[in-house]
């Protein structure tokens, strides 16, 4: 048996002739041999193409401006009761994010033996670097015991995977993999095999995190990448928060712009909260006065990308009528309220359990954005 | 499980035969393999000066004198020479080795050659199986014993597969009632250890040794880990706050080790047998780009579906030749990382009759996500000149796998439609365009709109 691959020329395939139009795309495809015919059967659509023009190779090009969600659910803002201890765990600290390709073979049912596989790695990685830093409260542990816990009541969809939390004892680090309202369509044309949790949020102790996300790369054969959240994602962030009216009200609404000029300048911009919901209810008003059949209550309802674009022309045009400064010329870094705060670079702080889950569902879609493939 | 991965190896080790048995057994093949190189003397001497000391060193007579030997000093000097350079390569470390472990012509060439042993890529296992079996003859002095025990926990990590080593653990472990070996031992202990391993009988061992020795850290260390694997065969409490585990025994060769990675980092691996892996561990330098290192070829770490079938799996990582992939067509296991097949191309050619869509998928994640992370992702285009040089390694070795396969991934396409959109036209344009060449055939409205659009 010779495996020798027949060596064609270097010639462009490119530069074939075309097929003439009026020949189907489809009689084409069934004359390319079959070796090239089974390879492509894996080649899937980006994701991008589920949410961009409806070719059938469409790549959509381009992939800055969002053509996703153009109308989220803002949902009436829970009481704290309703959100569980495990869910508990998620608030009031500071997590920088990630996105994670899809997991091959992660079960939710072995999350015990992951957890040990992990407490062996991390023990065994450590001891190869010698020893690792010395820290000054929890030291080296001889038994490094790391747990994986399910939280649940995150999952929006049928297509959405629990969210896993992982915790080391005794060691100031902790993380968890979510998917939140992801994309339906895309879960579905992932095999059985890939589990999707594409949101990663870590924070703690610094030298665990490399240590944890090699271990995941290794078991799993994913990869792990930054999460930045864009200036359009803020400004969501920011609308939804101040929809909530009755827990944003208690601290003003921040933002911070950061102006190219030299040298670079930051403007922090802090808005009443009764002055933020007042301005909100007037861009929310005139459009939906407009759509009469809607039986929502105020602040029930869909939010559109109209809505957050005005309400945030608002605030940079009375920023500008003050202080002559056109923020729409930098960028939005930074955005918090009393639900929680968001940074560019990736950091996110939940304080409050209401709306969780529609800031989770925003972050999940960013981070599908970013898959490869 | 030694029996199932004895594809192609030297001598048996049969674990239950006794040492005496297992060192007469190398001995013997070992003159066989003298004899057949007398045989060939009638070539032409090599021009290399490595072959030749190594040819001299497997056929030198036992007993001939060390001291004032011209000979052997001259073809030490050139090994020498090479192994600080740029390292020895796995057939020289394992003559050598064998040579050193053997004492064919007493102690101190041991010595001199167990320092200059520096792998350049990887050590082969069989050669350190066999210089094991020599420390079990017991001839060697203990200064040169803690010297080997130091070596092979030094070059662990670059020793190819740790299978065999693991199916002698009960030969390791043997030594570890020798007081002068002991904490060496039970570092190497360590790293082997799998849950298998643990036996009651071991345990008491240590326990014992314990309480001679008082509670010495390698000790805890070791019986912390059998406590890992199996809490309920070690019942003593063990202290919860440590400080850092075992002392780095490296010493002799870590600057050299070092020196030679260094040097060979710039060089793009090809055709090298599987299941090594150049783990580039230039002390606590980090890389910043990661995300293009092939991972190393490790087997799955989840094989679930075999195990019902009773069928024995071959991990892809112990197949070293083409006649191997051939045989056992048909019970490779695919290893834990799929990105990892780029780096070999027995690899690839496996790749070619993998009919799993999984497979594909996961290749095409990690391959996706690397090109995404560098040229799409960064600030402004990542053309720094220190990423370049990794970029265009990076970028060639892709090209290569698709021409070799000839075919492209598809995450290759929808990247580099991507792409075009920022392109400068400059940035690595060859790669680029040979990349462009691998596109499937689509039709010309598509193309039109996709890539020649500015």
């Amino acid at each position: 048996m010779s495996l020798s691959t027949c060596r064609c020329s270097e010639a462009l395939w490119m530069r074939m002739d075309p097929p003439p139009t009026s020949q189907p795309f489809s009689t084409s495809a069934v004359r390319t041999p079959l070796l090239a015919q089974r390879r492509s059967r894996s080649s899937r659509q980006s994701y991008r193409s589920y949410v961009g023009t409806a070719s059938h190779l469409g790549y959509t090009p381009g992939f800055t401006k969002r053509r996703l969600t153009t109308s989220r659910l803002a949902p009436r803002g829970r009481t704290a009761d309703e959100v569980s201890p495990a869910q508990l765990a998620l608030l009031a600290r500071e997590w920088q994010l990630s996105y994670v390709t899809p997991l091959y073979r992660f079960r939710h049912g072995q999350l015990k033996t992951y957890a040990r596989q992990l407490a062996a790695f991390v023990q065994s990685e450590k001891q190869q670097q010698g020893g690792g830093p010395v820290e000054a409260g929890a030291g080296m542990e001889s038994t490094l015991k790391v747990s994986f816990t399910l939280v649940a009541g995150m999952a929006q969809t049928e297509a959405d995977a629990d969210t896993v939390f992982i915790q080391p004892h005794k060691a100031l680090w902790s993380g968890w993999l979510a998917c939140v309202g992801g994309d339906p369509d895309y879960m579905r044309s992932l095999p059985e095999d890939f589990v999707c949790l594409p949101l990663f949020c870590r924070g703690g102790a610094a030298w665990l995190s490399p240590l944890v996300e090699a271990w995941f790369c290794r078991t799993f054969d994913c990869c792990f990448g930054p999460l930045e959240i864009n200036a359009v994602s803020l400004q969501w962030l920011a609308a939804l928060w101040t929809n909530c009216r009755a827990q944003a009200g208690v601290q003003p609404l921040k933002l911070v712009w950061s102006l190219p000029v030299e040298p670079p300048l930051e403007v922090t911009y802090a808005v009443h909260p009764q002055d933020a919901w007042e301005l909100w209810r007037s861009v929310r008003r005139p459009l939906r006065e407009r759509v009469d059949e809607e039986e929502d209550e105020d602040e029930d309802g869909s939010v559109g990308i109209e809505e957050v674009e005005g309400f945030i022309k608002g605030l940079q045009s009375h920023f500008y009528r003050h202080f002559r400064l056109e923020l729409s010329a930098g960028q939005l870094t930074q955005v918090s309220t009393a639900l929680g705060s968001a940074k560019h670079g990736g950091r996110l702080k939940i304080s409050n359990g209401s709306y969780m889950v529609t800031t989770l569902t925003l972050l999940t879609e960013c981070a599908l954005l970013k898959m490869p493939v | 499980m030694a029996a199932t991965l004895n594809l192609s190896r030297p001598p048996d080790l049969d674990s239950s035969s006794s040492s005496s048995a297992a060192a007469a057994d190398s001995t013997s093949s070992d003159t066989s393999v003298s004899r057949g190189l007398r045989r060939r003397r009638r070539r032409p001497e090599a021009e290399d000066p490595v072959v030749a000391a190594l040819k001299y060193l497997t056929e030198v007579e036992a007993g001939t004198p060390a001291q004032g030997n011209d000979e052997l000093e001259k073809h030490l000097v050139s090994v020498e020479r090479v192994a600080y350079s740029q390292g020895l390569s796995p057939e020289a470390i394992a003559v050598m080795l064998e040579f050193a472990m053997s004492l064919r012509m007493g102690v101190s060439p041991c010595v001199r050659v167990l320092k200059c042993l520096l792998p350049a890529t990887m050590v082969p296992h069989q050669a350190v199986v066999r210089a094991v079996v020599w420390l079990c003859v017991g001839k060697l002095p203990i200064s040169t014993q803690v010297l080997f025990v130091k070596w092979v926990l030094t070059v662990f990590d670059m020793i190819d597969a740790k299978d065999n080593l693991r199916a002698i653990y009960g030969f390791v472990f043997s030594f570890v009632t020798e007081e002068d070996l002991c904490p060496y031992i039970c570092h190497l202990l360590y790293l082997l250890t799998r849950k298998e391993c643990v036996r009651l009988l071991r345990v008491r061992k240590l326990l014992e040794l314990q309480s001679k020795l008082g509670k010495q850290p390698f000790l805890v260390h070791l019986l912390s880990l059998y406590k890992v694997f199996c809490p309920d065969l070690v019942t003593l409490s063990l202290p919860s706050r440590m400080r850092a585990g075992f002392r780095n025994h490296n010493r002799p060769w870590k600057s050299a080790l070092i020196a030679i990675q260094k040097g060979n980092a710039g060089r793009v691996l090809s055709d090298l047998p599987l299941g090594l892996g150049t783990k580039e561990k230039a002390g606590s330098r980090k890389r910043k780009l990661g995300h293009m290192e092939l991972p190393t070829l490790t087997p799955a770490v989840q094989s679930q579906t075999q195990t019902s079938y009773n069928k024995a799996v071959v991990p892809l990582a112990h197949i070293s030749s083409f006649v191997q992939l051939l045989e056992n067509l048909h019970l490779i296991e695919l290893p834990a990382q799929m990105g990892s097949l780029l780096g070999s191309s027995l690899a690839l050619q496996y790749l070619d009759c993998v009919q799993d869509e999984s497979a594909f998928l996961r290749l095409n994640f990690w391959l996706g996500h690397a090109l995404h992370k560098e040229f799409l992702f960064c600030g402004h285009g990542g053309a720094s000149q220190s990423s370049s040089e990794e970029a265009v390694q990076f970028l060639e070795r892709l090209l290569s796998t698709q021409h070799f396969l000839q075919e492209g991934f598809s995450c290759t396409e929808a990247f580099l439609y991507k792409f075009l959109n920022v392109w400068d036209g400059s940035l690595l344009r060859p790669q680029i365009l040979g990349l462009l060449s691998s596109i499937p055939v689509v039709p010309s409205s598509c193309i039109n709109r996709l890539l020649f659009e500015p």
